[in-house]
């Protein structure tokens, strides 16, 4: 279709009346009775809902409403497990926390009758092994020895240069 | 009013379905026939399950709902190719009235089943074309994403559409 071919179909009163017809406008004056007859037609296949099509309101509405309460459960359900889970572990984790001994906690046995503050201090650590009055506890080869060591070993020795 | 649907509300979803409910069961009736109600049903609950994760304005809405309407009947096709005994029913039930008695009826009393039906005596593709241009409201571009065509094969069917209707028209007027 040549350039001039086709800027004379688009300016043809069909191809008005058509563009008319699409965006729901009059037909420009002097079209032809088919294209009066052809308005008249899609005005009518674009008319509002009638009462026949729009029975069926209710029933759309509540399968509407079945649908998302069938949704709705769900999400809640599974909101419930994940913070309910979470609730465990973090529950589990703290009595854990309390029941368990900690690394760094000491078993003292207290002898009968006596007050627990007026218990002898307890020994540096129950996984130490026993004390040799005299000698120095057995550690691996190689540990560095120094005031921390000798106080674990002997806590009643004043440290050093700590006597002012 | 999407999004108060989309939130799960009763009232704008109904809003929903009373402006867009009559372009869809037109759009079906040129596709579907007799099963446009049963198809338009099945859009609407897909429409349901699916608005809460949909995003957009009332245009987009409405070229989403009949894209699915669309891939609806295109699915219900496929199924009776699948089963040739019960497309032989189907096609009776399916059978296209002929266009002088629908063009007759359209010319005497101007209904809107009347003009549907008329406009479904075209071509498919272009009765599907100018339902939705015309009764749908949706522009060129969004007509060409629905149907899978490029916007200029969209604006021959719907060109190709009104001069067969207007030729129609004119043969009665005429008459």
């Amino acid at each position: 279709m040549s350039i001039l071919s086709r800027f004379r179909s688009r300016r043809s009163p069909e191809v008005a009346c058509a563009r008319a017809l699409f965006a729901g406008q009059r037909l420009p004056p002097g079209a032809p009775a088919s294209q009066q007859a052809l308005a008249r037609l899609l005005r009518a296949a674009a008319a509002p809902g009638t009462a026949r099509e729009l029975a069926g309101e209710v029933a759309a509405a509540a399968a509407f409403v079945q649908v998302t309460s069938q949704r709705k459960p769900r999400r809640n359900v599974r909101r419930v497990l994940a913070a309910a889970a979470c609730a465990v572990a973090v529950g589990g984790t703290a009595v854990y926390a309390g029941v368990a001994p900690s690394p760094h906690h000491t078993m003292v046995p207290l002898p009968f009758g006596v007050p627990a503050h007026h218990a002898a201090p307890a020994p540096a650590a129950s996984r130490m092994p026993p004390r040799r009055p005299g000698r120095s506890p057995a550690r691996p080869q190689g540990q560095a020895t120094g005031r921390k060591a000798r106080q674990a070993v002997n806590p009643a020795a004043p440290p050093r240069g700590g006597g002012r | 009013m999407l999004r108060a649907a989309a939130a799960g509300e009763e009232a704008a979803f109904a809003r929903l379905w009373r402006d867009a409910h009559p372009p869809l069961l037109r759009y079906l009736r040129v596709l579907a026939g007799d099963r446009a109600e049963d198809v338009a049903g099945e859009v609407w609950l897909e429409v349901a399950r699916g608005l809460a994760r949909f995003k957009g304005g009332e245009l987009e809405f409405r070229g989403w709902l009949l894209t699915l309407a669309r891939r609806r009947v295109i699915d219900m096709r496929r199924r009776e190719t699948r089963r040739p005994e019960r497309l032989t029913a189907d096609a009776a039930e399916l059978e296209r009235p002929a266009a002088d008695d629908t063009a007759v009826a359209a010319l005497d009393n101007l209904s809107t089943d009347a003009a549907i039906a008329l406009i479904a005596t075209l071509p498919r593709d272009q009765a599907e074309v100018i339902v939705l241009r015309v009764i749908a409201g949706l522009n060129v571009g969004q007509v060409a994403r629905i149907v899978g065509k490029r916007p200029g094969a969209v604006r021959v069917a719907a060109h190709r559409g009104l001069r067969s209707l207007a030729a129609r028209l004119g043969q009665q007027v005429t008459q």
